[in-house]
């Protein structure tokens, strides 16, 4: 085509697309005369122009202002307003008036009594009318006044005059954030300082019990020290005494929308809970929050309806305006964090204003969004996911009724079939990291076990079905941890506190199988005979009967992650020393190798002829003859991105049938840290979402030291007063850090450049790290003697199972403290003084606190009575601290070696669980040297976290 | 990182300042990012919508240079340069996984809905690259004109103002390119 010619194309083209549609055609044909060929270019391109509007379109410009703001204005104006200007109130005189709306009129005044100017608001009569309603406006509002915050409009006075009740209000200088929007959207930084400014006020109402509940554009003040938030609280507050005396049932949206002129600003930025009616809380605040933000960014509001009705359905039912596709220049992080103020079940969203806080704080920082950005998506359960899925599901079903009908003729040729990968994401609450890895597939691969945390907090099993959406919690699973299904898939074996138990799926019916036995956290397995096998305490294989019995110790120790072959009486394991996959047959001793890993441990499983695990971060399938008990063929690449963890740890699962599940997500339960005082009063987060396995705090509390979990292993970070940007400071796996009384040196473990963990010293100004102890057993950092002369640690001994050490540094004698026994000690706490030390040791039958003479190790005692665990020293020596089973924290006063009575401080109901198989010595909290405040690990939500993988006819990649 | 996000800083103010060479430098360095950037996105083997290469790129940016000192004008040819780029990356890299995946008879059943939202951004994105080549040789500045809107998620604005055009210019050039490429990717035509 000669570039003329092409011009002439491009020519008509435009002409044509200006035409109407109806007229093109007739245009086109008038144009081109007896140019046939320039007529079908032309009029072919013109059939694809409608449908190129949305195509590889990046941005979708919808700029136009949603309708309510002129119809607010239209009610501004036919109120009529005015009336008081000019009137005394009290003391107060009124001069002019500032604004109008359905929610009263703002007028300029003068208070005579202080010479200032307030601003004062007067009720709409229906608000003064009602009795009880003013009863307990006068009281709310007393509530309000006492909000004294740099972000919220200070509320100075109410009064009655002539049955007009009024607010005297701090007089804010400014625009309204709506004004502002009307302009167009408020550019990234000035939004960002907004929201944390809006979000730090309600944060602060939201303590003291106060909601706003009317949370909009219109009543948040933008002035030149920042933000001012209106209202608070006042709107649209339902009489709790009407609703207990059963009367009319009016609804905060009922209500509200009965409130002439406040119908389409109010439900705009209104929680879906609220319009239906249901009972509202600080987390509608928290989606009118979203909302807020959404506009402001964006210039549009989030959801969007022609008529009322259409709005309501459109934010009972609709996703709101995705963020980043209007605006691209938002960071993804940003984006998600709004989205998820406006989820529209209140317990997906941001739980508490405070978490949100933390989160956009973290925002404001590029450096800080690129590192969130890091991360895959955030996890959302789509309808598309879910379609793809269930279409995924049944395009298998030919696979899974071969292996059905032919699982068992191995070394067949495997189906040629079309592997399919989807992302899953499970049901509200599933945890994606634990301890353990929290999920499993059934082997006929319909269902998914998923440890799932309920409402209550509280860890329960939920099944999701596979190919369905439905998915269920079972009952009496409660703090469950390691699921694993038994072969015909009806029921689901998990460990809960000190017992292993199981549920049939079909009935939710929940039965211990043994008491009495201690998981490391690291699987089991249900053979078709009936068997249970899982490895306790340090490894030591044990079998127990399906149906219930005395457990077995079958004498083969270092066990991980055992595996039923499908005979029932081989059994697959993974094994550190050396590490290798080993294979035993029941009842025998003897085990052989059959791999060893080149990397690193990790679990194995067995399906459909292949034993799957994980090297250097994919996972694998190696063809295995189950007859000869061997391997049959090289590894063959399934999935990357997998992580593993010591001992032996990594986030999959695979069922007969094709079907293998994997996370990419690292292990552990995500938690936030925060301070709080001694009565219990939390501040804001000071770290996280993260997956902490130990952190210490210094004496002064200046310094904080974390281990962070992440994919690439845990690293040690230095968090130090005034500076902006944490420092990583171990880049090996490193975890259970200690600081020194000076805060300058630093005691951790780590496996180093191979395991088993051993004991490192760090030099925090002068960066040296050295090696002070090397033992054939995992050697845990506990604490610092008090002179700092010597380090305290626990070990893991296969006959006397965790103990309490000391060590004299750098490189002195060591010895096993007398106090050990052959049951656990551990969390050894040495007093400022030097002359006690403090342990955890469950040697009565349950965790308590005891107390020893220090360096001796003579004299042990118990200090807690009722269940104790995770002592620290605090008040400088004259009071020890620790954790009771219901997560108090309890105070014992400890005067030369003689303790007083203990004093409940409080409660931390999402205290993070501490998993005391793989660091012992970790902790949930850490007390500052006056014991005034506390360093607390509280569980959260990671909104961070990947969706599971699930990977349908994995046997593909066989042909690959 | 900090020190390369100055570096960049740095070169993207020599270039703009008329320093053609500080290009050939600026190059290499945002292509390792981008790199990166988008390995991360395609070993996820995200089923989003390719559309996400806005936010590589800006990820990119926000990453490798100083906001504060860099005008819009700096950012546009940031973007301008991310976005040949992010689309030769993310070609490759599409064509490398075809190839993995073409060993068993993968990719050719085109009517299961589930497959095809775990191939498609393979198969459309390497459709959409010859397509442009075609669209180039026929017009090369609507073909930059995508590139920069579509892979380096440049607005008009900021399209106009590195092609050194009208923003009108830009959008009639822009709408008429993806009729054009609609058409060409139209396989039941």
């Amino acid at each position: 085509m000669t570039p003329e010619r092409w011009k002439e194309i491009e020519r008509l083209y435009h002409l044509a697309v200006q035409q109407p549609p109806g007229e093109r055609a007739a245009y086109l044909t008038d144009a081109c005369g007896s140019d046939a060929a320039l007529h079908a270019e032309v009029e072919s391109l013109l059939r694809y122009e409608q449908a190129a509007a949305h195509f590889i379109e990046p941005v979708q410009p919808e700029h136009a202002r949603s309708p309510i703001a002129s119809v607010v204005a239209q009610l501004r104006d036919a109120a009529a307003p005015g009336r008081f200007a000019g009137q005394r109130l009290g003391s107060y005189e009124v001069q002019s008036l500032i604004a109008a709306g359905g929610m009263g009129e703002v007028y300029r005044a003068l208070d005579t009594r202080l010479d200032r100017v307030v601003a004062i608001k007067i009720l709409p009569d229906h608000f003064s009318e009602d009795p009880e309603r003013r009863e307990r406006f006068t009281r709310e509002a007393r509530i309000i006044s006492s909000l004294n915050h740099p972000h919220i409009c200070a509320l100075y006075d109410v009064g009655v005059q002539d049955g007009a009740q009024f607010l005297v209000m701090e007089y804010i200088d400014g625009e309204t954030l709506q004004d502002r929007i009307q302009r167009g959207p408020v550019p990234l930084a000035p939004a960002l300082e907004y929201l944390i400014q809006t979000a730090d006020a309600l944060d602060k109402a939201h303590r003291r019990g106060i909601v706003h509940r009317d949370l909009k554009p219109g009543n948040i003040m933008l002035t030149r020290s920042g933000v001012k938030l209106l209202d608070f609280g006042l709107a649209a507050r339902r009489p709790a005494s009407s609703r207990a005396a059963g009367k009319v049932s009016t609804t905060d949206s009922a209500q509200t929308l009965t409130v002439a002129g406040t119908i389409m600003g109010t439900v705009q930025y209104m929680a879906p809970e609220q319009l239906q009616g249901q009972p509202s809380d600080a987390r509608s605040d928290i989606f009118a929050f979203g909302a807020v933000g959404s506009e402001m960014l964006t210039g549009t509001v989030a959801f969007h309806g022609t008529s009322q009705a259409g709005l309501i359905g459109a934010i009972l039912r609709d996703e709101p305006t995705p963020i980043a596709d209007l605006v691209p220049e938002i960071p993804p992080p940003l984006a998600r964090t709004l989205t998820r103020c406006l989820a529209k079940d209140p317990d997906e969203r941001w739980q508490t204003v405070n978490d949100l806080l933390f989160h956009l704080r973290s925002l404001s920082g590029w450096s800080d969004v690129v590192n969130v950005t890091d991360r895959s998506r955030p996890r959302t359960s789509t309808w598309r996911e879910r379609v793809a899925w269930i279409a995924a599901l049944a395009a298998i079903s030919v696979g899974a009724l071969y292996w059905g009908s032919r699982g068992k003729l191995e070394g067949e040729s495997i189906p040629t079939l079309t592997r399919v990968e989807f992302p899953l994401s499970p049901a509200e609450g599933t945890l994606l990291s634990g301890p353990d890895v929290p999920f499993a597939l059934s082997p006929d691969g319909r269902y998914l076990a998923c440890l799932a945390v309920g409402h209550d907090g509280i860890t329960r099993l939920s099944v999701q079905s596979l190919g369905s959406t439905d998915s269920k919690l079972l009952r009496g699973t409660e703090g469950a941890s390691t699921p694993f299904w038994s072969p015909d898939s009806q029921w689901i074996a998990f460990f809960a506190a000190n017992s292993l138990k199981k549920v049939r799926i079909s009935s939710g019916l929940a039965q211990t199988i043994a008491d009495r036995v201690s998981t490391t956290f690291s699987g089991g397995s249900w053979g078709v005979h009936d068997d249970i096998v899982f490895p306790s305490f340090v490894g030591t294989l044990t079998r127990v009967a399906a149906n219930g019995g005395p457990p077995t110790d079958l004498g083969i120790e270092r066990v991980f992650s055992p595996h039923f072959l499908p005979d029932g009486r081989h059994l697959l394991y993974a094994t550190p020393s050396p590490p290798s996959i080993r294979i035993v047959t029941l009842g025998e001793e003897r085990s052989q190798t059959v791999m060893s890993f080149p990397v690193r441990i990790s679990p194995v499983a067995y399906a459909a002829g292949h034993v799957f695990f994980v090297q250097d971060g994919t996972l694998y399938a190696r063809p295995f003859d189950v007859q000869r008990l061997g391997f049959t063929g090289a590894a063959v690449r399934i999935a990357d991105g997998v992580p593993t963890f010591t001992p032996a740890r990594a986030p999959f699962s695979v069922s007969n049938g094709g079907i293998v599940a994997y996370s990419t997500y690292p292990l552990g339960t995500p938690a936030i840290l925060r301070w709080f005082d001694r009565s219990g009063r939390p501040s804001g987060a000071v770290d996280g979402p993260q997956l902490y396995r130990g952190f210490d705090v210094s004496a002064d509390g200046q310094r904080i030291v974390f281990a962070r979990n992440s994919t690439t292993g845990s690293a040690l970070w230095v968090r130090d007063p005034g500076s902006a940007n944490d420092t990583q400071i171990t880049f090996d796996e490193s975890f259970t850090p200690q600081l020194s009384a000076d805060g300058n040196r630093l005691l951790f473990s780590g496996p180093g450049p191979a395991p088993p963990p051993k004991l490192f010293v760090r030099n925090l100004a002068s960066d040296r790290t050295s090696v002070i102890a090397t033992t054939s057993v995992p050697n845990f950092a506990s604490d610092w003697s008090g002179d700092g002369k010597s380090a305290v640690s626990v070990r893991i001994d296969p006959t006397t199972r965790l103990d309490v050490w000391q060590q004299l540094l750098p490189k002195g004698p060591e010895q096993r403290l007398p106090f050990n026994t052959r049951f656990s000690e551990s969390q050894a706490k040495i007093s400022p003084d030097n002359r006690w030390i403090a342990f955890g040791t469950d040697r009565s039958g349950r965790d308590e606190v005891w107390v020893a003479d220090f360096p001796s190790g003579d004299n042990p005692r118990a200090l807690s009575r009722d269940g104790g665990s995770f002592p620290q020293w605090s008040a400088g020596g004259k009071e020890i601290v620790y954790v009771t089973e219901d997560k108090q924290l309890v105070a014992v006063p400890f005067n030369d070696g003689v303790a007083g009575a203990p004093e409940v401080l409080f409660r931390v109901e999402k205290l993070l669980d501490i998993d005391r198989i793989v660091t012992p010595t970790a902790n949930p909290y850490a007390a500052t040297n006056d014991g005034q405040r506390f360093l607390i690990a509280e569980r959260a939500h990671d909104p961070n976290v990947p969706p599971i993988r699930i990977v349908v006819n994995w046997w593909a990649s066989l042909s690959r | 990182m900090e020190g390369a996000s100055q570096q960049i800083t740095e070169l993207l103010l020599a270039w703009n300042a008329g320093d053609e060479q500080a290009l050939e430098r600026l190059m290499p360095l945002v292509h390792d990012e981008l790199h990166r950037l988008a390995h991360r996105y395609m070993a996820g083997e995200r089923s989003d919508h390719p559309l996400q290469t806005t936010a590589l790129v800006n990820e990119a940016y926000v990453r490798l240079v100083d906001s504060s000192r860099v005008r819009w004008q700096n950012r546009a040819h940031f973007f301008a340069v991310s976005a040949q780029l992010m689309r030769r990356i993310l070609v490759d890299f599409a064509r490398a996984r075809q190839k993995l995946k073409r060993g068993g008879d993968v990719v050719r059943v085109t009517f299961d809905e589930a497959l095809s939202i775990s191939h498609q951004p393979n198969v459309a994105l390497i459709a959409l690259d010859d397509a442009l080549k075609a669209l180039a040789a026929l017009d090369e500045r609507k073909s930059r004109v995508v590139e920069l809107r579509f892979f380096g998620g440049l607005s008009v604005d900021e399209t106009a103002a590195v092609l050194k055009v009208s923003s009108i210019t830009v959008m009639r050039d822009w709408a008429m390119a993806k009729a054009w490429l609609l058409r060409e990717l139209d396989t039941e035509r």
